[in-house]
């Protein structure tokens, strides 16, 4: 990627107002088809259904310079414990 | 979920003993396998479907943030390592090693990243092909501090 946007939105609607924020969603979307990780269904009553929600982060190389506008759609509010989602907080995106 | 200070612990046995840490991640470790339960998640902010925008998803795998994530990673992790004859640690349960004669080989997992290291090299070299057979995984690299955090 020739070109980087630099400011990691905080909403979706911020990230589609840069095309490779854009992008980096829609990579993310293609990664979920190749790897078969959902299917469309019909939502039936009394199903519990997860929020989702996109988090933008840049992914520096190790000059401290961003390479790398990554879009990812992550689950709200499923993962109860605390220790999962705080133990790794720099290296989630810089690893 | 490996903890912080046994993390620290390796690098001060790498240091005290000398020898290079080695670092690799897993491409989307979490998507890795598929789960048991079912699971269904809203349409992505800005990408529903138009046709069917009351449809939701099912997964079939693990999505970050899912409890079931971190976990199923781990589970089949563990169980390779143990298959190629690791020890895990009674203390810290993501801490593996493997003795092969004098050398050691420590194993770290850290979520989606792997921390290694060894007295010998090639058993550094050979833990990393053997992963990269079994997993979608990065190339080795030796483990340095990024420059932001000199």
């Amino acid at each position: 990627m020739a070109f980087v946007f630099k400011i990691e939105p905080k909403t979706v609607d911020d990230a589609f107002k840069d095309e490779n924020w854009y992008l980096a969603m829609q990579d993310e979307l293609n990664q979920f088809k190749r790897n078969e990780v959902w299917d469309l269904v019909p939502q039936h009553q009394n199903q519990q259904v997860i929020g989702t929600k996109w988090v933008f982060r840049n992914k520096l190389n190790d000059s401290g310079c961003i390479v790398k506008n990554k879009a990812r759609l992550v689950v709200k509010g499923y993962s109860k414990k605390r220790e999962l989602t705080m133990i790794k907080p720099m290296h989630l995106w810089l690893g | 979920m490996a903890r912080l200070e046994a993390i620290r612990i390796l690098l001060a046995i790498a240091s005290m003993l000398d020898f290079k840490l080695f670092q690799m991640d897993v491409n989307s470790a979490f998507l890795n396998r598929y789960i048991k339960e079912e699971v269904f998640v809203e349409q992505p902010p800005g990408f529903q479907d138009f046709e069917f925008s009351n449809h939701v998803y099912k997964l079939k795998k693990a999505l970050y943030g899912l409890k079931q994530a971190p976990r199923s990673w781990y589970e089949r992790l563990s169980q390779f390592l143990i298959k190629c004859e690791f020890h895990r640690g009674n203390v810290d349960s993501t801490l593996f090693f493997k003795k092969s004669n004098k050398d050691i080989l420590f194993v770290q997992i850290y979520v989606d990243d792997i921390v290694f290291g060894s007295t010998n090299l090639f058993l550094c070299k050979e833990f990393s092909t053997n992963m990269q057979q079994e997993f979608e995984m990065s190339m080795m690299e030796e483990l340095v501090r990024p420059e932001k955090f000199k």
